[in-house]
């Protein structure tokens, strides 16, 4: 169950090498043919790339996901996505540190679902001297059980 | 202000599909996403919904595909989306875009796009971008 007491959490930074054959293989999986991206030797992250951090480097233990609560047996959707590029697009080779917050949960009312509840988590990518290069913003959206929709 | 603000004409629009289950494999493994709605019917049933159905973040590669073949790859300063439908096995997906606005300051042209990721006609993903040119 989400927290509401989860806002202004901040998990530990962790650090998120950009590869190269990360792009490559993120860009197929979207069907791109892009030279950009396919062959470049530093190539620049394509637009949702800064995502994977998330998923592949944030260590599990003490995320923002996890503080947050969503409920393990019902999963919350994915409702909107942004990214900021403050400076130059980051590209392969390059050494990101990230580190996130909990910006918002908030209960608001669904013609699908009944009450859901959105959660606004913000990360900042930053680089070696310490700028920020990228803000990415995720809204999820925890929906009741089956049996509780609308 | 200064400079010619010229964007290039927008590409035709993309065509992916239609959506198989491999493809949503792919891009989950790429992504490091495992969520099991997208790959597994029967949590997906549990969940409450008819099936699998395609990660939100593959149309949001799509349209970021389609943009950067349009406007280069390293010219990025701001794409969001927002996911207005779920996209299920069998979907084709069609993105196109349009230049909402250009802005010239000190010879960098600044566009403003508006994105779209349709379902026959109809908009799932729906984006927005800023992209700064020379």
């Amino acid at each position: 169950v989400v927290d509401p007491a989860a806002v202004g959490y901040r998990g530990s930074a962790y650090a998120f090498p950009i590869e190269r054959g990360k792009i490559r293989e993120l860009a197929l999986a979207a069907g791109s043919t892009n030279p950009g991206y396919l062959e470049a030797d530093r190539p620049p992250v394509t637009p949702t790339f800064l995502k994977l951090a998330q998923f592949l480097w944030e260590p599990p233990s003490g995320s923002v996901i996890d503080r947050v609560g969503f409920d393990p047996l019902n999963t919350p959707l994915h409702a909107a996505q942004e990214f900021e590029f403050h400076h130059d697009l980051p590209r392969a080779g390059d050494e990101l540190s990230v580190r996130s917050h909990v910006e918002s949960i908030r209960d608001r009312p669904s013609r699908r679902f009944g009450t859901v509840t959105s959660v606004v988590i913000t990360s900042e990518f930053t680089d070696r001297t310490g700028s920020v290069v990228a803000t990415a913003r995720t809204t999820s959206v925890a929906v009741p059980s089956p049996g509780d929709r609308r | 202000v200064s400079g010619s603000g010229e964007v290039p004409e927008p590409p035709r629009p993309s065509r992916f599909g239609p959506i198989t289950l491999t493809d949503v494999v792919r891009y989950q493994g790429a992504s490091g996403d495992l969520t099991a709605v997208h790959h597994d019917d029967a949590i997906a049933r549990g969940n409450g919904y008819p099936g699998v159905f395609v990660p939100g973040l593959l149309s949001a590669g799509l349209l970021g595909d389609w943009l950067t073949g349009w406007l280069g790859v390293g010219t990025l300063r701001r794409f969001g989306v927002r996911f207005r439908e779920q996209v299920w096995l069998g979907d084709v997906l069609e993105c196109n875009g349009a230049v909402a606005q250009v802005v010239v300051v000190d010879g960098t042209t600044r566009i403003e796009v508006d994105l779209s990721c349709l379902r026959s006609g109809t908009v799932v993903t729906k984006g927005w971008a800023t992209v700064v040119l020379p």
